[in-house]
């Protein structure tokens, strides 16, 4: 049933036809042929009786007149039929007065008992079939029974009848098998050629996405309205996809413009931020040499060690304001340079190796480990990335204890470069996902060590995400202290 | 010694009586050869077909008349006597030899002509030819001679001779299932002569 299943629709289709039509036709061959052979033999014993009873009639004399020679001669005449093999008129009291007898026949019988037909027929037809037929007739006269007539035949004539009938059967059988195939192979169509149709329309489908393509209709029957339902729908979906189209293209051009207007707006923004980081630096730095150029001044010609105390705290103040224009210049500068630059192919694990070494050696008190991937490559500004590991690193110095080690990590995970700095010292703060904005710094809670303007960790955050990339801060799992991991996609090829 | 005697002579008893009884057994089981005629002149009748008239002009019985000495004992009447035939009964007659009426002829069904009529059997033939009475006579060359079946003894056998031409000049029909059991005849010119 399985491989029946697995079939083409068209073969299963002229199998099933094939079939149906094959077991109704076998089955009334069948039917038939055993009609037909009931009927043969009930011919032959018809046949059988009436010669019986012809001879009987014939024989009224024979026995009135107690004259067996002639009662032998009326059996005699069955020599001419080749399939009695032996037939007898017996006496009203059962004793035997005239006998036919034929080698001939018996023979025949001996040799059909043996054949195989014979075998096959009498075990078909358990006996029915085999052998002989024996029919016997009384005979009367004068409304008295005055003797017997039994007359035996064979079964050769009915097996040559029977064989031949079967032959065509046999040969009806086939001519119908070949008629119905011819006949299948055409019918077929009626079905399957709507489905096949059908079909491959679904399989252009799913292959170019086409919904222009339409299924020809051959009929006005189910499968006719399936098709025409179908072509119905691909039409529904081919104006829902043109529609889908026109949004989509609009929704682009909408996205465009807004995209425009945001890049412009954030271009003014960042412009604005950086004239003004710029106004804000000039006119401070004009107006904060006033004041240094004063401060000396009053520090020269008073005498009081009170006043230079405040005179001490005044220039600190000027001098933080100063590095606080700078930082604040510098980075309105490196936001406006970030999105201008062009990014390059470069080799990430030469560029933290390079740092790493002069890490090294700007630091000798730290130690630094580093576990390094030579073939990471990505798209980026090599001066920038030396940027954000500089930020990177001095932050974790920053925040770690003297002569605990400072690891910096660069893996390939999945196609991203993973640069990891962990250091051992001061845990990160509780609202840890503030600490990459801008001018945000906990060194008022007393866990930084040095000035810290915020400005360090958002520059990393402003140079990764110039690199398509994220960057994340977390506590080590077993000790106390931070890891930074910075994330950007490797250069594909 | 006497016991011997009665012994043996109990034996001779039981013997005899043996014998006696065997050979009667053999004569009941041996058909006589007038019997065996009188049973198939009887025959004849069951496969001979009369006139209509001449069968509804006598009520329930077959005459079966003997025409001169009756050549048949009285168990081979016996047989035949009273038989069916035709729907009817055979009826046996017999007409001592003397000058027949027609209206006597003319009863008979069948008419058998014995031998002792032999010297006057062309007269007789004459006479029955004209009426539908089934002649039968064991007289040698009687169908020969314009009679009708003739019965002749073959050994322990009865055969017998039929002549087809008087049976049909006397409106009878005879069956062919026993005209092939016969010698066909033909009436000769010279002995009707």
């Amino acid at each position: 049933m399985m491989t029946l299943r697995n079939l083409p629709i068209k073969t299963k289709l002229i199998a099933m036809m094939m079939l149906s039509a094959s077991i109704g036709i076998f089955v009334m061959a069948v039917v038939i042929s055993i009609n037909e052979a009931v009927t043969m033999r009930h011919d032959i014993e018809a046949e059988l009786a009436t010669l019986a009873q012809v001879i009987g009639s014939r024989s009224t004399g024979s026995l009135t007149f107690n004259d067996p020679r002639t009662a032998n001669e009326n059996l005699n005449a069955l020599a001419t039929k080749k399939d009695i093999v032996y037939a007898a008129i017996y006496q009203e009291d059962g004793l035997l007065f005239a006998e036919y007898k034929t080698t001939a026949g018996n023979s025949s019988l001996q040799q059909q008992d043996s054949s195989r037909l014979t075998r096959i027929l009498h075990f078909v037809s358990a006996g029915k079939f085999a052998g002989t037929i024996e029919v016997s007739n009384d005979i009367n006269f004068e409304n008295k029974q005055i003797g017997t007539v039994q007359i035996q035949s064979d079964m050769t004539t009915f097996f040559v009848k029977l064989l031949r009938y079967l032959s065509w059967v046999v040969i009806t059988l086939l001519g119908c098998f070949a008629l119905s195939f011819a006949v299948s192979t055409r019918l077929h169509k009626l079905i399957s050629t709507p489905i096949l149709d059908l079909q491959a329309v679904t399989s252009t489908l799913a292959k170019d996405d086409d919904y222009s393509v339409r299924i020809p209709i051959y009929s006005s029957d189910e499968l006719g309205n399936l098709i025409n339902s179908f072509n119905t729908m691909l039409e529904q979906i081919e104006i829902r996809d043109q529609k889908l189209a026109e949004y989509s293209k609009h929704l682009e051009i909408l996205v465009d413009e807004r995209t425009g207007e945001l890049t412009e707006a954030n271009n003014r923004r960042i412009q604005w931020l950086e004239n003004m980081a710029k106004f804000l630096k000039h006119e401070l730095k004009n107006a904060s040499i006033g004041v240094k150029s004063s401060l000396e001044l009053i520090e020269r010609r008073s005498q009081q060690p009170s006043i230079n105390i405040y005179l001490e705290r005044a220039k600190k103040s000027l001098n933080y304001m100063n590095i606080l224009l700078t930082s604040v210049s510098n980075a309105s500068s490196l936001e406006a340079m970030i999105y201008k630059e062009p990014l390059n192919p470069v080799n990430l694990g030469l560029i933290v190796k390079s740092q790493i070494d002069e890490y090294k050696l700007s630091y000798p008190q730290y130690q630094f480990i580093g576990d390094i991937d030579h073939h990471l490559n990505i798209m980026g500004n090599e001066d920038r990335l030396r940027q954000l590991l500089d930020n990177l690193v001095n932050n974790a110095i920053e925040h770690s204890h003297l002569r605990t080690p400072v690891t910096v990590n660069l893996l390939n995970n999945a196609g991203i470069a993973e640069i990891s700095v962990i250091n051992e010292g001061v845990k990160l703060p509780d609202d840890k996902d503030k600490i990459f904005d801008l001018f945000v710094s906990l060194r008022d809670a007393g866990h930084w060590k040095s000035d810290n303007l915020g400005l360090g960790l958002y520059l990393v955050k402003l140079i990764t995400e110039g690199h398509g990339g994220w960057v994340q801060a977390s506590d080590l799992p077993d000790k106390a202290g931070a890891i930074f991991t910075v994330k950007i996609p490797q250069l594909v090829n | 010694m006497e016991h011997i005697n009665n012994a043996l002579r109990f034996l001779a008893v039981l013997i005899l009586t043996a014998v006696i009884s065997l050979t009667a057994f053999a004569q009941e089981n041996i058909v006589s050869e007038d019997t065996l005629k009188a049973l198939y002149s009887y025959k004849f009748t069951l496969f001979t077909d009369w006139p209509e008239e001449k069968l509804t002009e006598s009520n329930d019985t077959l005459e079966f008349c003997i025409i001169g000495k009756n050549p048949f004992g009285q168990p081979a009447l016996d047989t035949i006597q009273g038989q069916p035939a035709k729907d009817k009964s055979i009826h046996v007659e017999v007409y001592h030899s003397g000058v027949l009426s027609e209206e006597s002829l003319n009863h008979c069904h069948v008419a058998f002509i014995s031998a002792s009529e032999t010297h006057r059997m062309t007269t007789l033939l004459n006479s029955l030819q004209q009426f539908p009475i089934l002649t039968i006579s064991d007289i040698p060359g009687f169908s020969s001679r314009g009679g009708m079946i003739t019965l002749i003894k073959s050994g322990d056998h009865i055969k017998f001779e039929i002549n087809l031409g008087a049976i049909k000049q006397a409106k009878l029909t005879m069956s062919s299932k026993i005209i092939e059991l016969a010698t066909m005849v033909k009436t000769s010119n010279e002995e009707r002569n």
